[in-house]
């Protein structure tokens, strides 16, 4: 079904563009797609620390877009709604790694090695963009629980409000501060060497 | 020696910006007054920057293109899941309606009760009882097998005849039995009575 191409410099909020998407509109639904695939990416890519395993997934949260579009009530944002279709999703996935584990329990101990870092002497400043490079903070990430985890990329790493992760993981505002405050503290526990 | 008061439940609200003035201005007193705690919070802003500044992952040139296929394959898989759950049904779909359509015609041709004891309104033959001859319509008398009730003492009387007793009721079944084809005589009716009904109407 042919859409009506948007007017390119009238921006449609994302909530018109899923209301395009059901009345038939394919085309705002590849406009969601183009909008949302890099950022869901990289959140889910923060979730698993998988590459292929983040991009199933993300493709995943769009088909399930595409076959619940009715399902989709304007009394949420566009975004929290498919943030939550991809948690749900990731997480379903982090299980289904968890038992796959139980029968492979090799990979353990070279994870650890890889991040071997010696080095007392470091300027904070200095090291935060080098030393302090990625696989270290997402090694601690990994390590988190899933509820610290979650929080803690979708306001550190996501930068989304307070309200809006209360929304996405359906716990109260208060606990969502809280979760993030204690991601933080534990993680800065964790790399304060490097930080 | 008196523990200092933990505010480390509120340093991320400081990094990001929601604590209330007099809550800031507490919170940085006892910052200055203890260096280990503020050389924390100052981790903790880095850690921040450092979390926000995680190089994104380019997603696959593919994506799109696989994520249509996906859906393309999808609709078809959908229209044939469609005509294969018609065609899983259409099996018990035809044995359902072959037992409709035989219950409907069956239902039409059974004859009504009406007319299966049409014979009932046909008059019994004359009975003796007792030298006298009396006729009671067969319409009159029914037959159950669960219970004999004998007909009221001080029942309505509209006919020419005394209440009819037991043993008046006993000869009349036994009359009926004998007069009717389809059903036998018992060999006992001063027992079969106990199981039969007759009703009269006077």
């Amino acid at each position: 079904m042919q859409g009506q191409k948007p007017d390119q410099g009238n921006k449609p909020s994302d909530e018109e563009l899923i209301a395009r998407f059901q009345q038939g509109d394919s085309y705002a639904f590849d406009l969601i797609v183009k909008r949302y695939k890099q950022q869901l990416l990289n959140f889910v890519f923060r979730f698993l620390n998988n590459r292929e395993q983040a991009e199933d997934v993300v493709q995943e949260t769009f088909l399930r877009v595409y076959r619940k579009r009715h399902a989709y009530k304007q009394v949420a944002k566009f975004s929290t709604w498919i943030y939550t279709i991809a948690g749900n999703l990731a997480r379903t996935e982090l299980r289904k790694r968890k038992r796959r584990q139980l029968f492979s329990l090799s990979d353990i101990g070279m994870e650890e090695k890889d991040y071997e870092i010696a080095s007392d002497e470091y300027n904070p400043e200095k090291y935060t963009n080098t030393v302090m490079h990625e696989k270290i903070i997402q090694r601690e990430i990994d390590k988190l629980s899933v509820k610290f985890r979650e929080v803690i990329i979708l306001r550190d790493v996501q930068g989304l409000a307070y309200e809006e992760i209360a929304e996405i993981i359906n716990v109260p505002l208060g606990t969502v501060k809280s979760r993030v405050n204690r991601a933080r503290l534990r993680l800065q526990e964790k790399l304060r060497q490097y930080l | 020696m008196q523990k200092s008061r933990d505010y480390s439940h509120l340093y991320s609200r400081l990094i990001d910006g929601e604590l209330s003035i007099d809550e800031r201005q507490i919170l940085e007193k006892h910052l200055e007054e203890n260096a280990q705690e503020k050389q924390r919070v100052e981790q903790l802003k880095s850690l921040r920057n450092a979390m926000q500044n995680l190089q994104p992952v380019k997603i696959s040139d593919d994506f799109s293109t696989i994520l249509r296929a996906r859906i393309q394959m999808e609709k078809k898989v959908g229209r044939l899941s469609l005509v294969s759950v018609l065609q899983a049904w259409r099996v018990p779909a035809f044995g359902v309606a072959t037992a409709v359509a035989i219950f409907i015609v069956f239902s039409f041709l059974q004859p009504s009760r009406n007319q299966i004891f049409s014979s009932d309104s046909q008059p019994v033959p004359a009975i003796e009882l007792g030298g006298a001859m009396q006729r009671i319509p067969a319409a009159n008398i029914h037959y159950s097998l669960d219970h004999f009730d004998a007909p009221p003492a001080s029942g309505r009387r509209t006919g020419m005849q005394k209440t009819p007793n037991i043993e008046t009721a006993e000869k009349m079944h036994t009359a009926k039995f004998a007069t009717t084809d389809s059903l036998t005589k018992p060999e006992n009716p001063a027992v079969k009575l106990n199981t039969a009904q007759v009703q009269f109407t006077y």
